[in-house]
């Protein structure tokens, strides 16, 4: 697949947009297994 | 390049320059490190790249569109074609992984993946020993343990791999690795 300039524009993350919360919520969830895994 | 664009997330970055560095340390602790406290050292490392594994994982179904595996995991028909571009040196441009990259990144992360579970049941019989291996029986700690401390050869042979594709990408015109820095592909 090219990607066409309307593609390419569509994939442009401002830095504002950067998912904090499915970020904190995938970190949370691999934090939670190693801890689970070697702590518990 | 005026027609750069920004495609790999800061995290991505992150997750990406952390491997090498990990995986050095993570060899010296087993292997060259004579300080008593080197397993446990690696313990820690362990954990580290395994939360970034499970992180990485997790991210390639929610994270930021070049992050995810739907974008960028494809299959043979792909490969061929993409393959057959690059042999006649008209290398087909993409956002992000090509789908030989993908498949590379498929490929990278599997490998990781049984090294760490490996790992996860390996025991030197005398100090150390991973944290599920009480609930493996003997055999399949012997098994693990063995392909642990053998798997990692063929991990360095996929990165010697890895960097052999970057520097063909340079002589054809595309760094990679700036773009791993800067987060803009061109």
């Amino acid at each position: 697949m090219i990607e066409s300039a309307p593609d390419k524009a569509k994939l442009l993350p401002a830095p504002e947009s950067f998912p904090w919360i499915k970020f904190a919520i995938a970190v949370m969830i691999a934090a939670g297994i190693v801890y689970y895994l070697f702590h518990v | 390049m005026k027609d750069d664009v920004k495609v790999w997330d800061w995290s991505i970055r992150v997750f990406h320059w952390s491997l090498p560095v990990l995986l050095f340390l993570l060899w010296f602790s087993a292997t060259q490190s004579q300080s008593f406290d080197a397993l446990d050292h690696h313990m820690i490392l362990a954990q580290i790249l395994l939360g970034l594994l499970i992180y990485r994982i997790i991210w390639g179904f929610i994270g930021t569109p070049a992050a995810r595996f739907s974008r960028f995991l494809t299959g043979p028909a792909s490969w061929w074609i993409y393959a057959s571009a690059l042999i006649k040196r008209q290398p087909i441009h993409y956002l992000g992984h090509n789908p030989l990259g993908g498949l590379m990144v498929l490929v990278l992360l599997g490998a990781l993946g049984f090294q760490l579970l490996t790992g996860l049941y390996t025991s030197d019989d005398i100090l150390f020993q991973g944290p599920l291996v009480s609930s493996a029986d003997r055999d399949t700690v012997r098994w693990m343990s063995r392909w642990h401390k053998n798997f990692f050869d063929w991990i360095l042979i996929l990165v010697a791999l890895h960097l052999t594709a970057i520097a063909l990408y340079k002589l054809l015109g595309e760094g990679l690795v700036k773009a791993m820095f800067t987060a803009k592909s061109p």
